[in-house]
């Protein structure tokens, strides 16, 4: 019997098996053939006769099909609506390999978002300046036979004398920094960030002024300019304008301007002073109008639009030869957009930075998207019939491109979604790793498109090769039954696995060498003990009291001697020029100095390796020097010791002992010679502590302070903290590079659990079959381990001379440096086998555990 | 009989045209096609509906659901303002290759 509507159910399903079409076109092609049908019968047709012809009237469904997916090519919008529904509803099919790729994703994208925002950070330090490419900092050039070296700090007349003789020179300022106690009413304050400037200061510098006029204001010698937070700490909401500071107790100061600094720029002062006003210091005005030997003062620059920078270092290179005969010094012009990420030299020191960071930041990137191509790929059987079926019914290869692609886009949106969560939440400790206070503003534009950029390239990069791949099936072997086999592409997966995982050690193996570089130098000998030292800064008035407060600290409990000195050894930076008996004229030597008392030596533990220490019982030696041995071997006399010496056109005095070499500067750099004088104002007084607990001996030491110095506020440090600052760069960096390699390994285990689980679905049947056989769960386990473990120990291989290579060129850097060690490498290839191991065995056992009952029934 | 591409190019303006009458629907406008061509423009039915498709994506007709006495559901196309000015355009260069045809120094062959 012939059932009309069976008959049509049956024909609808021929059309819907082609292709899918849009709402309502099904039904009007039924209308169609039911009208056909019924005109058909009305000529007097049978049943089954007249429907067979209405149908061959409709059309086949091919052809009909082919022409609908033909209106549909032109790429509407809708269009990307059905992808996306497409790709949600695959993305429920497949629950977990979407969280795998999702996961992997997010957190590949909130590591590169947030290196990203750091990057962007440190390119906009000192930016905001306007003319900025016309401003310059000027460093000293000092070339010597064996070595050139360039120092930030200059004679104080360069300015002025510069400004005067090349018209191409806008304006120059000079700063000196400087530490005060600061009065104002019943409340002080100990400020660190203090610094002299001349007026033009804030003309090259633009710190928007709040309150008054700070440049008018620099002019007159008693007044002082305040940051916005500084005005706010003493006089809460007060009008500042006009308030009377007091320094040190010894000079007050008017308040004629507060400006607003900004936190990415590198000049973070608190309080502004006229540079002239340092004469109210007992700095004499011949000090700075003519001192050339001095190198005290930093100086900056702005040049007119039109001005050669080159140009003028070659004109000025003569300036300071005229002055100091003999050297062979000039003057480097040093822009200030490089002044955050170069050193003085122009060494790109934290660009260096900026740069590896930034390879990592897309390295990781590239890890996960790694991961989605080698899912994709991996999948690519069980979509092959979808996809022979699609092309059958007229799909073109570039409408199945699209779609592949808008899922793998829609994944890394919604992955990007995921990432502003995690980055939300990151960056407060990634604030800390750094050191920094990023912040991540979503109605920023900068930072809007960034994303989206960031996003379509994941999405693209990621959904290109399976789109290719995908794409190219041919639709007569699929549709036939033979199906893709899972081995296609599996060479590419392999090998991306592989740069997955070298990536990964090669990160590993970095952050060992970093971190092991990091306690080389935070370990290494420095020729003192600076564990257990305490010390504290005498503030203006209070530094006559240095002596008194020496004495009262000696005495107590806990304390095994103090020394009064002028600056820690961290703190030992300006170099001033010699004489000495014997001296061959052609040798200058510029010798950092330290000014100290006789216990200086004693206290610090330091080690006399020629001669003898300062004597209290002499008192001859209050005119003595002693050296370091890198000033007796640049000094070229036969023998220092009973040598006199003349330090800073002062007073001649007995060279009396040498002592061994020890680092007062970062191991970057080689020690330089050094002078101990004891002539001179001391403003640090420094006290040995029993190992042990310090707790009360700070008490105590805070005691004796209140004692000696009641007006005064107590502010210690201890010099083991002082030095570990000086790595600052180096520890942040290990720590950065750390947390990031770990992330790439974390990422590449998820695109390693895809893998293992999807091999070990696709080995079912061989592993049913072994255990049948008579294999055991450990063989079985070890099979399946091995085909990864194999690509896991490859990648160390690769990556091991690699990481060699850049890290034994990134110690070069280090004048005092560690050796790359075996254990470094080790150490990289266990962790990524052990992690790797971990990843694949929940899946391997699983598989081996698995009755091979089941898995022989799947089939 | 029309060739393949010739009739790819007719369609639309005769779907057009036909709709000038008023809102018809698709089974009805081939019955019209093939009372006009006598037969000439043979298509598989089901081929206008993709093309109507694509014609009301591009503006040119309107389509609703319009119920039959019997209660049988048939989609209606009408002609839009876009569509007339489109199928004016597309009649216009039809008379012009027409008229050049009939130009032609030597008269078409007549076909027996």
């Amino acid at each position: 019997m012939f059932n009309l509507e069976r008959a049509v159910l049956d024909w609808r399903r021929r059309f819907r098996r082609f292709a899918s079409y849009e709402e309502g076109v099904l039904a009007e092609l039924e209308s169609h053939l039911r009208d056909e049908f019924e005109r058909l019968k009305r000529s007097g047709s049978g049943d089954e006769e007249a429907f067979a012809a209405a149908v061959l009237a409709v059309g086949r469904p091919e052809a009909v099909g082919a022409e609908y997916s033909k209106s549909a090519e032109r790429y509407s919008p809708l269009l990307i609506v059905s992808h996306v529904k497409v790709a949600l509803r695959k993305m429920r099919r497949r629950k977990g390999t979407a969280l795998i790729n999702i996961l992997g994703l997010s957190v590949g994208m909130s590591a590169c978002l947030l290196i990203l925002l750091w990057v962007r950070d440190e390119l906009s330090f000192d930016r905001f300046h306007p003319g900025v490419e016309r401003i310059y900092r000027l460093v000293l050039v000092d070339q010597r036979a064996d070595n050139t070296s360039y120092i930030r700090e200059i004679p104080s007349p360069a300015a002025d004398a510069l400004v005067k003789d090349y018209p191409e020179i806008e304006t120059a300022t000079r700063t000196y920094g400087a530490r005060f106690q600061v009065r104002y009413g019943d409340k002080a304050f100990n400020e660190n960030a203090v610094v002299f400037v001349d007026p033009a200061y804030f003309r090259i510098f633009s710190f928007p002024a709040v309150v008054g006029d700070p440049a008018a204001g620099l002019s007159d010698q008693s007044s002082v300019v305040l940051t916005e937070e500084t005005a706010l700490k003493y006089f809460g909401g007060e009008d500042a304008m006009g308030k009377v500071l007091n320094l040190d107790g010894r000079n007050d100061y008017r308040v004629a301007g507060v400006v607003r600094v900004p936190r990415n720029t590198d000049f973070r002062f608190a309080i502004f002073l006229p540079l002239r006003s340092l004469e109210r210091w007992g700095i004499s005005a011949a000090d700075l109008d003519s001192n050339w030997r001095g190198r005290m003062y930093r100086t900056y620059l702005k040049l007119d639009p039109a001005a050669d920078p080159r140009d003028l270092e070659r004109k000025t290179s003569g300036l300071l030869r005229a002055h100091n005969p003999g050297r062979d010094e000039r003057l480097r012009l040093q822009p200030l957009t490089e002044m955050h990420l170069y050193a003085p030299d122009g060494t790109p020191a934290g660009m260096r930075i900026v740069v590896v960071l930034s390879v990592i930041a897309a390295l990781i990137l590239v890890i996960a998207c790694v991961n989605f191509m080698n899912l994709a790929t991996a999948r690519a059987g069980s979509r092959a019939k979808e996809i022979g079926l699609r092309k059958t019914v007229g799909a073109r290869r570039s409408q199945l491109i699209r779609q592949i692609l808008a899922e793998s886009v829609l994944m890394s949106f919604l992955a990007l979604a995921l990432a502003i969560v995690l980055i939300s939440a990151a960056l407060p400790s990634f604030g800390r790793l750094t050191e920094k206070s990023l912040s991540f503003d979503l109605a920023d534009p900068v930072a809007i498109s960034g994303l989206v950029i960031v996003a379509l390239m994941a999405g693209l990069l990621a959904g290109l090769y399976p789109a290719f791949v995908l794409s190219s099936f041919r639709p007569a072997s699929v549709l036939t039954g033979r199906s893709v086999s899972p081995r296609a592409g599996v060479r590419l997966r392999k090998a991306l696995l592989l740069f997955q995982f070298s990536v990964s050690v090669l990160l590993l193996v970095a952050t060992a060498v970093i971190l092991s570089q990091v306690r080389y130098i935070q370990n290494r000998e420095i020729g003192f003990d600076r564990e257990n030292l305490i010390y504290a800064y005498m503030m203006g008035a209070n530094r006559d009291n240095v002596e008194l407060l020496k004495k009262e600290v000696e005495g107590r409990p806990g304390f095994l001697g103090a020394s009064a000195c002028d600056n820690l050894p961290t703190q030992i930076l300006y170099q001033y020029s010699a004489d000495w008996e014997g001296r061959d004229p052609a040798t200058e030597v510029e010798f950092n100095y330290t000014i100290c008392d006789f216990d200086y030596v004693k206290t610090f533990r330091m080690t006399i390796v020629a001669g003898r220490d300062f004597s209290r019982d002499r008192p001859a030696d209050a005119e003595a020097f002693l050296i370091n041995e890198e000033a007796a071997r640049r000094m070229g006399v036969k023998s220092p010791l009973g040598t006199r010496l003349r330090f800073m056109d002062g007073h001649w005095g007995e060279i009396i002992g040498i002592v061994k070499d020890f680092n007062f500067r970062s191991m970057g750099t080689p020690i330089s010679p050094l002078v101990l004088t004891p002539k001179g104002r001391k403003r640090y007084i420094v006290a040995r502590l029993e190992p042990g607990d310090p707790g009360p001996a700070v008490r105590s030491f805070g005691e004796a302070w209140a004692r000696v110095n009641p007006a005064f506020v107590f502010e210690y440090g201890f010099v083991d903290q002082n030095f570990d600052s000086l790595y600052r760069n180096e520890r942040q960096l290990g720590k950065i590079v750390g947390s990031f390699s770990l992330l790439a390994v974390f990422i590449s285990c998820l695109g390693l659990i895809g893998l293992a689980s999807f091999t070990a679905e696709q080995k079912t049947k061989e592993i049913g079959v072994r255990k049948v056989l008579g294999a055991g769960r450990s063989e079985i386990a070890r099979m399946l381990a091995s085909v990864f473990l194999k690509w896991v120990l490859l990648a160390n291989l690769i990556a091991w001379p690699a990481a060699a290579w850049i890290m034994s060129r990134w110690l070069e850097n280090y004048a005092y440096r560690t050796r790359l060690a075996f254990w470094m490498f080790a150490l990289a290839g266990s962790v990524s086998i052990a992690v790797a191991l971990v990843t694949i065995s929940v899946h391997t056992l699983r598989s081996a555990w698995a009755n091979p009952v089941d898995s022989l029934r799947a089939e | 009989m029309v060739s393949r591409s010739l009739m790819a190019a007719s369609t639309k303006p005769i779907l057009l045209s036909i709709l000038l009458d008023g809102e018809d629907y698709g089974y009805n406008i081939i019955q019209k096609v093939k009372e006009l061509s006598g037969g000439a423009l043979e298509w598989a039915d089901g081929m206008i509906y993709p093309v109507f498709q694509r014609l009301e994506k591009d503006g040119l007709v309107a389509s609703r659901w319009i119920a039959s006495p019997e209660g049988r559901f048939r989609k209606y196309y009408r002609i839009t303002a876009r569509g007339r000015a489109e199928l004016a355009e597309e009649m216009a260069q039809w008379r012009a290759v027409v008229a050049a045809m009939g130009k032609l120094r030597k008269p078409l062959p007549a076909l027996d």
